[in-house]
């Protein structure tokens, strides 16, 4: 009886009823909004932190040269190792890489964008350009699993394993190997494209074959010209410390190394700790790789972070204060309806139930339509404030190629979550609750002749 | 059917209104309280149907003291009200108006709104008149409505304040003569606040009341 009740109120004051839930449509469709994008971005900042990974750089200072210096004392790298929360240490990066020919080997040209062959290089001659284009890239590298592609499974090792100091060679893509019909234990020979002519190819066996998911696309910034595509993915050649130091014919004292840790987190903890290793620290500096490669190129990450936090704030608190302000137009025709209730015998649990219904009922149909409206809005919202960011990834900014390697979603996919509901859910019983408690407020202490006045002001 | 027995009543205890006011009614009989305004009469009223308290002296209603009862049950099962201003809900239609007084008076009566309409039919609302909200009726439609919603709940007191106070003189005798026939048909006691000297002549008794204290009382029966 309440409930049909309420209905015929809601039916027959029509004005207030669309009123009002136009007006609680707006407020749930801004704050659903709010919270959508606030929790895109919490996870899309959890997601670019993974893919970014926590790391530490311990590099020498930049006025220094490698040949004053003794190099980081083994004893060093294995405390390192041994604090709580490191992963593992790569000692090669960044110097221990360079240009290698696969000596009667083809290089893996496949990509997709634009044609380098009709981008000239600013940067290489023709000639050094062609030279290249045919050279794989090798890298040293101490703690290859903890690389990016590896650590996030873009790169998986299909056969063999690893190189490491104890099981040297090398780890060549399943395109580069496909292409050059080679297997694992076969033995190629690299030779370090600016080594003196007179200098010997180094004879390495393949250890490791691996596949990956990375794409290779040619952007129209390319001004690497055909030297591009040494730096395909596909034509990345991994290989262990020693080996590395061998065929690019370096000596093998570490001067940098990172250190790989569990979580961002941690990062500070394990900082720390580090820098209270005796080191010659005043040659050395330390930075965390993470928190400068987010704030560089994710920090848009915190300020649409912080813009939803604002929006929900703000259209929480203006919606209110404005959906209180218009609920309270009609209040003296309240009041007097619920006069009349009163001189009716009706019952005070009763008159309270009619109208929290009348608003339960309303903000749920405002609800149900603001959460599709929010999709839109969302998308709306994204398109006209940060093009730019929606369809960019990090490291289409830095670099003239794009492998996907940190390709992210954009914070404005809608993924509408049971959290997110949930929250708008909690959102519309609050409102209800308030209007529920300043009508037990009014109930309690308005007077019945004066309530049955109110109408006669109205 | 009421006895008021020396009833005072005073707004927060300095601005006397009734003083020592006792005076019996009985079913099936209309009354009239005239007397000058500021003399107490809708406070009397107001003090029977339980919407304020009397300083002292008691109101007994069908045996019941009702300073012993909720406001809201003696209101729901005893008294109904009707009033100068109608106080109808103004988007609901005459019917409905009607309908939720008998509803919350007698929630699980069957066939209640074939008796809404009757009794609307009766006092003259018809079927198209019915379905209109009142805010689109005259005032002596409204009045009309209103006087149903009182009568269609089976409280055996009806109070009326100054039910035509709004009305043109015609409409306010054609409402008049509507209340009293129906008040006997239904065997209602029915209590009229009045300054018209029209509603003192067509009810059974008629009572002044000057300066808080029962004067006179005056009798149209034969």
């Amino acid at each position: 009886m309440i409930f049909r009740r309420t209905i015929l109120f809601i039916e027959r004051k029509h004005r207030e009823t669309v009123i009002l839930t136009v007006l609680l449509f707006l407020l749930f469709s801004f704050f659903f909004s709010g919270v959508v994008m606030y929790q895109s971005t919490e996870s899309y900042r959890d997601k670019a932190l993974a893919e970014i990974g926590a790391t530490l750089q311990i590099s020498y200072l930049p006025e220094l040269d490698e040949s004053t210096l003794d190099g980081v004392d083994q004893n060093i790298l294995s405390r390192v190792q041994s604090i709580p929360h490191v992963l593992g240490v790569d000692v090669a990066p960044p110097s221990l890489s360079g240009s290698c020919i696969p000596l009667g080997l083809k290089t893996v040209k496949t990509h997709s964008g634009f044609n380098p062959e009709q981008q000239p290089s600013p940067i290489y001659t023709d000639e050094e350009a062609r030279m290249e284009s045919d050279c794989v890239d090798l890298i040293g590298c101490s703690a290859i699993p903890l690389r990016n592609q590896f650590r996030n499974n873009m790169s998986v090792i299909s056969d063999g394993s690893f190189p490491t100091n104890d099981n040297p060679g090398v780890l060549i893509s399943r395109y580069f190997a496909e292409l050059n019909s080679l297997r694992i234990n076969d033995v190629i020979s690299l030779k370090y494209l600016y080594s003196d002519a007179s200098a010997m190819a180094s004879e390495v066996k393949i250890v490791g074959i691996y596949d990956t998911t990375l794409k290779f696309e040619i952007l129209e910034e390319n001004d690497m010209g055909v030297a591009v595509y040494k730096a395909s993915p596909y034509n990345a050649v991994f290989t262990d410390f020693d080996t590395a130091s061998k065929i690019l014919d370096r000596d093998n004292t570490v001067y940098n190394f990172k250190v790989y840790v569990d979580s961002p987190k941690n990062l500070d903890a394990v900082q720390e700790a580090v820098q209270k290793l005796p080191m010659e620290w005043d040659k050395y500096k330390i930075y965390n790789e993470t928190l400068s490669f987010y704030n560089e190129y994710a920090s848009q990450i915190d300020t649409v972070f912080s813009n939803s936090l604002r929006l929900i704030i703000l259209t929480s608190t203006v919606g209110i204060i404005l959906f209180m302000v218009v609920y309270s137009i009609w209040n003296n025709q309240r009041i007097r309806d619920i006069g009349i209730f009163e001189v009716l015998g009706e019952s005070y649990i009763h008159i309270l139930m009619i109208y929290v219904f009348e608003t339960l009922i309303l903000s749920f149909i405002a609800a149900v339509l603001s959460v599709p409206t929010s999709y839109f809005l969302i998308q709306f919202i994204s398109q006209t404030n940060s093009p730019e960011f929606v369809s960019s990834n990090i490291i289409n900014i830095i670099t003239p190629y794009d492998t996907g390697e940190y390709d992210i979603n954009p914070v404005y996919a809608v993924s509408i979550d049971i959290k997110a509901l949930l929250l708008l859910l909690i959102f519309v019983f609050m409102i209800v609750g308030i209007t529920g408690v300043a009508l037990m407020f009014l109930l309690k202490k308005s007077k019945l002749q004066e309530m049955l006045k109110a109408g006669e002001e109205s | 059917m009421i006895d008021i027995k020396n009833v005072s009543f005073s707004y927060d205890r300095k601005r006397s209104i009734l003083q020592g006011v006792s005076v019996s009614f009985s079913q099936g009989k209309t009354y009239s309280i005239f007397g000058p305004s500021g003399s107490g009469k809708s406070t009397l009223l107001a003090l029977m149907g339980g919407i304020i308290t009397p300083d002292s002296g008691e109101i007994w209603i069908n045996d019941h003291n009702i300073a012993n009862l909720d406001g809201r049950l003696i209101r729901r099962t005893m008294v109904s009200y009707i009033f100068q201003d109608y106080l109808l809900f103004p988007f609901l239609t005459a019917q409905e108006n009607v309908e939720i007084a008998r509803e919350i008076s007698n929630p699980h009566e069957n066939n209640g709104g074939e008796k809404t309409r009757k009794l609307l039919n009766e006092l003259g609302i018809n079927e198209s008149l019915l379905r209109k909200q009142v805010r689109y009726l005259s005032g002596g439609e409204q009045q009309r409505v209103g006087i149903a919603r009182a009568l269609v709940t089976g409280n055996p007191v009806l109070l009326a304040d100054e039910p035509t106070g709004n009305l043109d003189k015609a409409t306010a005798n054609d409402v008049m003569q509507l209340l009293i026939k129906l008040t006997k048909e239904y065997n209602k006691c029915c209590i009229i606040v009045t300054h018209s000297e029209m509603i003192r002549s067509q009810t059974d008794y008629s009572l002044l009341l000057d300066n808080g204290c029962l004067k006179q009382v005056e009798t149209n029966l034969k």
